[in-house]
């Protein structure tokens, strides 16, 4: 079960309904129990009631661990504390790792050809760095140990946001469990709106795209230079709306249930540089990141522990830091080399700006139209290009097609011919429907890139869905139904998923 | 509270009214609200027919006439054929009808060169359908279904009535001859011939047709196309060109069937139906497909499989009037005919 399954809608209002009955006590209870029977439905097929239990075991054992980690640095005097820190968070990452790279592990361990195969735990990522945030920000002191169990196992794996996240603090999420939550109609029209326009981005715009441009990275020999451009450009839409959709889908969810969730994502489109691209892209991992990883790495000055050169770096190793911090997250995005390139890519990407604005003067804050359209045109192709290696780190060919693609982007070719070929591969094999697809495609995306442009310059980063608010009733509704027709027709034009090939490339972190 | 509500009910509105046209206009009567036979009813019926013999297979055995069959053989049928049924799906068919109805006793499956014809489509549709029997939103979602209803739907609204899927004619002197020449075959079946070469041969074996039937019969009859030349290329094609080759998977499958049905008692029939003369001179003369398919019946009869063969070893003399195109008997004229000699064959076991 997924955000966008029918039976999601029957879920969530089902566990709205008895959340918000039960007094305030038994309320994380339900909430704990809820997220349980949404992983339990998400499980692998196994031998124990049709399903694996062993990623649920594992959600439990991770929760408990970090639970009794915590607890007993709470007690323990300074020096044990950083120990029992340490250790959380290397046996947090190395279980991560196990279960993330497995690949490489499982021959290592068994055998090179050897079947074994674990299960891979939803969600592990995310709730892995939520894990690993709580221990720091205890033994930092910016946030009380927690002393329910419940209450951190209910924050850790919140079917809101174990699938795809956000990242969310344990600081701003565990105060308001211990709180009681009452329902608000307010709210829940604030959040319902909200999860109209994630449903759009996800189900009219994503998945619709997804279904050409799935086509031509999994036969990318077969398509010409203009094809893989275009699918290329698609492909970075694809991610954004998708990833975007269910984030607003995620912070809806919470919303319906009385707690924040952070957003996730704030136009990254309209970026002019990688800084404030990576600002605005996935905020609560770049935010993670930073402050887990990235201001460690500067504070501990970790340049000056390399052995011979160490002595001689003086300065704080920020440069270095950044490149780093991209090749971890290279990393967490993917198992294969791909992905690490990629990660390698960004750091080039923002190392390359740093550089720029260190040697040359630092670019004016508010540059000319035409300049400031170019830059965020650069940027957007530049990721775009890098995202050719992250959508091929999940296709058999792996660097080799990225590689091919890469180098054959504006090669020769037959543009609408192939396009013609993939629509017709991946919506309907009727060439009449190709036209249709396209205009579909033309059409949401138009619409979702104004919701954005909107978002940025009219609404100055507050959530396009606050703009419907201040719209006379009428238009509202209007609104409402426009994107509930379209949305309905995506859902339609991908059979719904359940006959199409629908990806959802963040779940698999 | 009460306005939120009426606001909730306002705004699932659109997707109620879709609903509901959905469920009142879908072309295969999912919800049995208009009393159609479609495939979709079919199979979701089948388990509560009590029905223990069952026909399988592709459009050429969807279309016989079931009041026919039960007359003819004294026992129903139940028929669980569709139109473009794949080899696949017609042989796991038989497992779900067996799951659906463990007391199932006896298969009709229908084969031919064309369903065993490798680079023939194997989509395999049965777990997708299974999976809409249990889910009406898996069913409701369909891209295909909604296709169709929307092209009834504009149908209906510009007054134009939804065709049947009723395959007969009539035949006029016109049809056998071009600028008053005879032609060795009816120029529909020459134009038949040459569509099957898509699946048959390699690309562009043929110059004179073009792609699919309707624009070859079309270009036949505005004499663009001479009938008789595209005859006479298809005549000279020899094997090299050919692009058909047995599908061994399905072939291993109808015989691992075959012994599925053994050991659970059940009467396995493989029926090749008739085709008209100009399919077998026109196409499988000169791609070698015949001398092939007779090995395929050699390799199932020797597996102890009853093979009714009416394709090739034991092809019925029907006149071309009786056939609807070179593979389909004309439900009229000749498919009632055959229905009969069929049903009496399996009789006499």
């Amino acid at each position: 079960m997924s955000f966008t399954s029918a039976f999601y809608l029957l879920f969530l209002p089902l566990v709205m309904i008895i959340y918000y009955t039960v007094p305030k006590r038994v309320q994380n209870l339900v909430l704990a129990a809820a997220s349980i029977a949404f992983y339990w439905l998400n499980l692998p097929k196994g031998s124990l009631l049709g399903k694996n239990i062993m990623p649920l075991v594992l959600l439990l054992c991770s929760a408990a661990f970090t639970y009794f980690i915590v607890l007993n640095m709470d007690a323990k005097q300074n020096k044990l504390r950083k120990g029992l820190v340490a250790t959380g968070i290397a046996v947090l990452v190395a279980v991560l790792c196990v279960f993330k790279y497995q690949g490489l592990f499982i021959p290592l361990i068994f055998a090179p050809n050897s079947l074994v195969k674990l299960a891979f735990p939803l969600g592990i990522s995310y709730y892995t760095f939520a894990s690993i945030s709580y221990i720091v920000d205890v033994y930092r002191g910016d946030i009380k140990a927690e002393k329910s169990f419940l209450r951190l196992f209910t924050y850790l794996s919140f079917f809101g946001t174990i699938t795809c996240g956000p990242i969310c603090r344990a600081g701003k999420i565990l105060p308001q469990l211990d709180n009681e939550r009452h329902f608000d109609i307010k709210r829940t029209t604030d959040a319902m709106r909200l999860a109209l326009i994630g449903f759009f981005k996800l189900i009219a715009v994503a998945n619709v795209i997804g279904l050409s441009v799935n086509m031509v990275y999994a036969n990318v020999r077969d398509y010409g230079g203009m094809a893989l451009t275009l699918a290329a450009v698609l492909y970075a839409f694809e991610l954004y709306y998708e990833f975007s959709g269910f984030s607003d889908l995620a912070v809806a969810t919470g919303a319906m249930l009385g707690i924040e969730v952070p957003q996730n994502f704030n136009t990254p489109y309209f970026a002019t540089n990688f800084s404030g691209f990576w600002s605005r892209w996935h905020i609560s991992l770049s935010t993670w990141l930073q402050d887990y990883i990235f201001m460690p790495l500067v504070w501990g000055r970790w340049t000056s522990h390399i052995p011979v050169i160490g002595k001689k770096v003086s300065n704080p190793p920020m440069i270095s830091s950044v490149a780093l911090v991209f090749i971890i997250s290279g990393f967490w995005h993917g198992n294969t080399l791909p992905f690490i390139i990629w990660g390698a890519i960004q750091a080039i990407y923002r190392v390359g700006e740093e550089l720029l604005h260190k040697y040359y003067k630092k670019p004016a804050k508010k540059p000319r139209l035409a300049l400031r359209i170019f830059k965020t045109v650069s940027v957007f192709m530049l990721w775009s290009i890098s995202l050719i290696l992250f959508r091929c780190g999940s296709e058999k060919g792996g660097v080799t097609d990225a590689v091919y693609y890469i180098t054959h982007l504006f090669a020769e070719g037959e543009i609408a011919a192939d396009i013609k070929r993939a629509v017709m591969g991946g919506f309907y094999p009727d060439a009449s429907m190709v036209p249709i697809y396209l205009a579909f495609v033309a059409a949401v995306l138009g619409i979702a890139i104004f919701m954005d442009w909107y978002q940025c310059f009219k609404l100055r980063g507050k959530h396009i869905s606050k703009a419907l608010v201040n719209m006379p009733i009428v238009w509202r509704w209007i609104v409402y139904y426009a994107l509930m027709g379209i949305i309905l027709l995506g859902f339609i034009m991908q059979s719904g998923g359940y006959g199409g090939n629908v990806s959802l490339a963040y779940a698999g972190f | 509270m009460k306005k939120f509500i009426a606001k909730l009910l306002l705004a699932v509105l659109p997707i109620a009214i879709y609903a509901g046209i959905f469920v009142a206009f879908e072309p295969n009567d999912y919800f049995g609200l208009q009393g159609k036979d479609t495939m979709i009813t079919r199979v979701k019926q089948y388990g509560a027919s009590n029905i223990n013999s069952i026909i399988l297979g592709d459009s050429r055995l969807a279309h016989i006439d079931m009041s026919l069959v039960n007359t003819t053989a004294g026992r129903e049928y139940y028929n669980l054929a569709f139109g473009g049924a794949s080899l696949e799906e017609s042989i796991d068919l038989v497992y779900f009808a067996k799951k659906a109805n463990p007391k199932l006793n006896e298969v009709v499956l229908g084969l031919s060169f064309y369903t065993l014809n490798a680079s023939y489509n194997t989509q395999n549709r049965i777990s997708t359908i299974e999976k809409q029997l249990k889910n009406p939103i898996a069913y409701m979602s369909n891209l295909q279904y909604n296709t169709q209803l929307a092209t009834a739907l504009l149908g209906a609204l510009r007054g134009v009535p939804l065709q049947e899927g009723v395959e007969t004619s009539e035949h006029t002197k016109e049809d056998y001859e071009q600028n008053g020449e005879a032609l060795p075959y009816r120029k529909d079946l020459i134009a038949y011939a040459s569509v099957l070469y898509n699946k048959c041969a390699k690309p562009n074996t043929l110059t004179l047709a073009k792609p699919t039937q309707d624009a070859t019969l079309a270009g036949i009859n505005a004499n663009e196309i001479s009938a008789a030349q595209l005859a006479n290329e298809m005549l000279k094609v020899t094997k090299s060109s050919s692009l058909w080759s047995v599908n061994e998977q399905q072939l291993m499958r109808l015989c691992e069937l075959g012994d599925y049905c053994k050991a659970n008692d059940i009467k396995l029939y493989f029926v090749l139906p008739p085709m008209d003369i100009s399919v077998r001179e026109l196409v499988c003369a000169p791609l070698g497909i015949d001398k092939a398919m007779l090995d395929v019946i050699e390799k199932l009869k020797a597996n102890d499989a009853i093979v009714l063969d009416y394709e090739w070893t034991n092809a019925p003399s029907y006149k071309d009037t009786q056939y609807y195109d070179g593979f389909h008997l004309d439900t009229v004229h000749g498919l009632p005919q055959w229905t009969k000699t069929l049903f009496t064959d399996i009789i006499k076991g």
